[in-house]
């Protein structure tokens, strides 16, 4: 029954793992923490439990730009009565949506939109199916993306009428999914966690004595071999700079940073989509919302702070099943760049110094933290708090560099951390005898000619049939 | 014309008499009664409003390659520049102040649709986000709904951009920038570099051929795009609501008890109404013979600047504000 759901629905035939025990648990109103990874179909999840069930559904979603990116691709899918409260929304808009909640069938909402008292209340009063946290490791100061207006969810979610929640997450650790449940109080909570390791995905890893060397490395491998392809850097100036590098060899390639307008960024994604982009030059910002299936490559120009977030980042390869490569380069400088990037948590006496009210020049992520221990901790637990937070934060860094160093496999490296363990395969990774070259399709014409652009002709094919 | 020179053609048409940022405000469209005065009394309404969201990182960034190259000096508070070559522009940003880019985001939005109609798949993420326009082309489909619409928008556009004072790098920028169905439009930045010049240079291009072509258009679909986007009604709300009461016959302090501002405002308001209304008359507040000493001060001095004047003249700022307006 529940398959032909999947196929009335989403015209799919089978499901992934892990989906269909999801929603036969919340059909059962269960609580339910899911960890499944990137690509898995999350979404589905609840999009489907929503139609059985008959009733709205309630997503509460940290991050903004994901929100919209939901509600396109829903809308993209046939659902129609979808709609995002956020502060994207003007004044009379947000007045117009909210005088006609009922009307939808879908609700994302952000965590800071909950605390509105009013917004909050009139919430409450809706007979939600299912209300589900998102992204929910940001929920865990332990987890990569830690956002402070979560924590506050749990007194929001303490009321009598509140249906099942789901939280899903694509990579948690232990101590983060023990958190999830902590706060949202969902201690009966059932567990799905997918393996999160993805075979087909092959792991590599480059070292170099300069960056430079890397720019030269990238530029061989991205003018030689076919894409799809993804190229993660730390900054939005690098991104344009490698772009403005690669057009020289006349690849079709384009940068994608969060100082791009949306309306760029969403062409940008499209253009990937519709194969007139090859290679993304990217900053972390891109990835969220890509639903592209072949990607071969995806190439750490410097790796990601945390090992979460790499995994995030690689995963996004390969979701046709074929096989990727994901390769890191790495140069000794970069661990030090690392090393800066952990170690931002607010110091004891900057936690002195914040409840004593004296100002001080801290970065806009510390300020966000101890305006929230302020509000939630005495002085002494705050310190104790800061100190806890340091040593995590020590610990995923070590993880991250540890991944850089390691002579052992990279996979069973990475998945250590997350508690999970490995199934040997062959061509694992560059530890364990990958050969690269077998992973690559050569490309065939190394000069492209240059694009040619006719307006007329543009014209035609977009207007008439 | 580049950033650049439009900069520069800015900053001599200025002469000095304002700051080195007044340019940025001007591009801008800040709202501020001395920008738009500014605008009026030197001429440079077309150049008003053509690009509010420039940055003041790549204003400076300009500025400081003018001078590297030589063309701009700064000494303080005063500069000099190289006068860029003579040239002629069709832009006129006063009369559109952004409504162009209104009516290309709704141009952008219906060919969206009407490609994706076209190609029988409705399934698609809009290009344009904001919910007003998303409105607008809702309503406009209402309204028209031939099965010839996509078509005749077809036609509408080709014979548009037929005309021979734009370039066919103009018309690149005007249509790839239009999505249809798996066509997405380029960006600026990436119609820029086929060509191998900045986007702010590109965004110009296309803004000068929107700005003359939007002045010419005479077809059904295409008007009825344009509703609203050109600026008839030159006085603000505001400004308006004070004319009102001044024909009314009330003083100008009266104006401003009844609507609870200040009397500075009120000033600026009057200043606005007599630069956009020739026939306002401005004689209740500012008498003839002031007048006619703060333009003969103008053509002695030979400078508009309001605290040269004023310390010269020893008359308050609103009345010789008020008598630059009536300037020939």
């Amino acid at each position: 029954m529940l398959e032909r759901a999947l196929q009335h629905y989403f015209g799919f035939s089978s499901f992934r793992p892990g989906q269909e025990e999801v929603i036969r648990a919340l059909l059962a109103n269960e609580d339910v923490v899911a960890l499944l990874p990137t690509g898995t179909g999350k979404s589905l999840c609840y999009q489907l439990t929503g139609r059985l069930k008959e009733a709205p559904v309630l997503i509460i979603s940290p991050l903004l730009s994901l929100m919209q990116d939901q509600v396109n691709q829903m809308k993209k899918l046939g659902f129609k009565r979808v709609v995002a409260l956020n502060s994207f929304l003007t004044r009379e808009q947000f007045t117009e949506v909210l005088a006609n909640l009922a009307h939808y069938d879908y609700i994302f909402v952000s965590p800071e939109m909950l605390q509105n008292v009013n917004i909050g209340r009139r919430l409450k009063q809706l007979p939600f199916g299912l209300i589900v946290v998102d992204e929910a490791h940001c929920i865990s100061e332990w987890g990569h993306d830690f956002r402070p207006d979560y924590l506050r969810l749990n007194t929001w979610l303490k009321y009598d009428s509140r249906p099942p929640i789901v939280a899903l997450t694509a990579t948690a650790t232990s101590k983060v999914l023990a958190d999830i449940k902590d706060v949202l109080c969902i201690k009966e909570a059932s567990m799905y966690l997918a393996p999160i390791d993805r075979k087909e995905i092959r792991l590599a890893r480059q070292w170099f004595t300069t960056a430079q060397e890397k720019v030269n490395w990238i530029e061989e491998y991205v003018s030689t071999t076919l894409g799809p392809g993804i190229i993660y850097t730390s900054s939005r100036k690098k991104t344009e700079q490698l772009t403005a590098q690669l057009r020289k060899w006349r690849i079709k390639v384009a940068a994608y940073h969060g100082g791009m307008t949306n309306e760029d960024r969403q062409l940008i994604q499209e253009q990937f989509l519709a194969a007139e982009l090859e290679w993304i030059v990217a900053t972390s910002a891109f990835g969220m919302g890509v639903h592209k299936n072949n990607i071969r490559h995806v190439i750490h120009e410097t790796m990601s702070p945390t090992l979460s977030g790499y995994m995030q980042e690689i995963g996004r390869a390969a979701r046709d099943g074929q096989d990727a490569l994901a390769t890191v380069l790495c140069t000794e400088q970069d661990k030090e760049v690392l090393q800066f990037l952990h170690d931002t948590v607010p110091t004891e006496e900057m936690v002195r110094a914040y409840y004593a009210h004296v100002s001080l020049a801290i970065s806009d992520s510390n300020a966000e933290l101890l305006k929230y221990l302020y509000a939630n901790y005495e002085l002494s637990q705050a310190i104790v708090y800061c100190q806890t937070l340091k040593v995590e934060k020590n610990k995923a860094f070590q993880a991250t560099k540890n991944y850089m160093e390691t002579s052992k496999c990279l996979r069973a490296t990475l998945l250590q951390y997350f508690e999970q363990a490995t199934v040997p395969q062959q061509a694992c990774c560059t530890q364990c005898g990958l050969n690269v070259e077998d992973y690559k399709e050569v490309r065939k014409f190394t000069n492209l000619s240059k694009q040619s652009l006719d307006w007329a002709l543009r014209l035609q094919q977009m207007l008439l049939k | 014309m580049n950033f650049q020179l439009l900069v520069r053609q800015i900053l001599l048409i200025f002469n000095s008499e304002r700051t080195i940022s007044a340019p940025y405000h001007l591009l801008k469209g800040k709202k501020s009664s001395q920008t738009l005065e500014d605008a009026v009394l030197f001429h440079l309404q077309p150049y008003y409003h053509l690009l509010p969201f420039l940055t003041r990182e790549s204003y400076d960034a300009v500025i400081a390659k003018l001078c590297q190259q030589g063309d701009l000096q700064l000494t303080n508070e005063r500069y000099t520049v190289k006068p860029p070559p003579q040239q002629s522009s069709h832009f006129d940003g006063f009369s559109y102040r952004g409504g162009e880019r209104v009516f290309f985001a709704r141009l952008q939005l219906l060919v969206q649709t009407l490609s994706q109609r076209n190609a029988q798949n409705m399934k698609f993420v809009p290009v344009v986000t904001d919910l007003r326009i998303q409105r607008f082309v809702k309503q406009f489909l209402r309204r028209y709904t031939t099965a010839s619409l996509a078509e005749d928008l077809y036609k509408e556009i080709v014979s548009l951009l037929a005309d021979e004072a734009i370039s066919d790098w103009q018309r690149l920028l005007f249509t790839y920038r239009l999505s249809g169905y798996e066509q997405p439009a380029q960006t600026l930045e990436q119609l820029a570099s086929t060509k191998d010049v900045a986007t702010i240079d590109a965004e110009l291009a296309w803004l000068e051929a929107l700005h003359y072509l939007l002045k010419r258009v005479e077809s059904p679909l295409l008007l009825a795009l344009l509703e609203g986007c050109i600026v008839s009604e030159p006085l603000t709300v505001s400004a308006a609501k004070t004319l009102q009461f001044l024909a009314q016959g009330y003083t100008l302090e009266q104006v401003a008890n009844e609507r609870k501002l200040k009397l500075a405002t009120i000033h600026d308001h009057v200043i606005e109404i007599a630069r956009n209304r020739p026939t306002f008359d401005i004689t209740p507040y500012v008498e003839d013979k002031i007048v006619r000493r703060v333009h003969q001060a103008v053509a002695t001095l030979k400078t508009r600047r309001l605290k040269v004047l004023q310390q010269t003249l020893n008359i308050d700022y609103f009345t010789i504000r008020l008598a630059l307006t009536r300037e020939v």
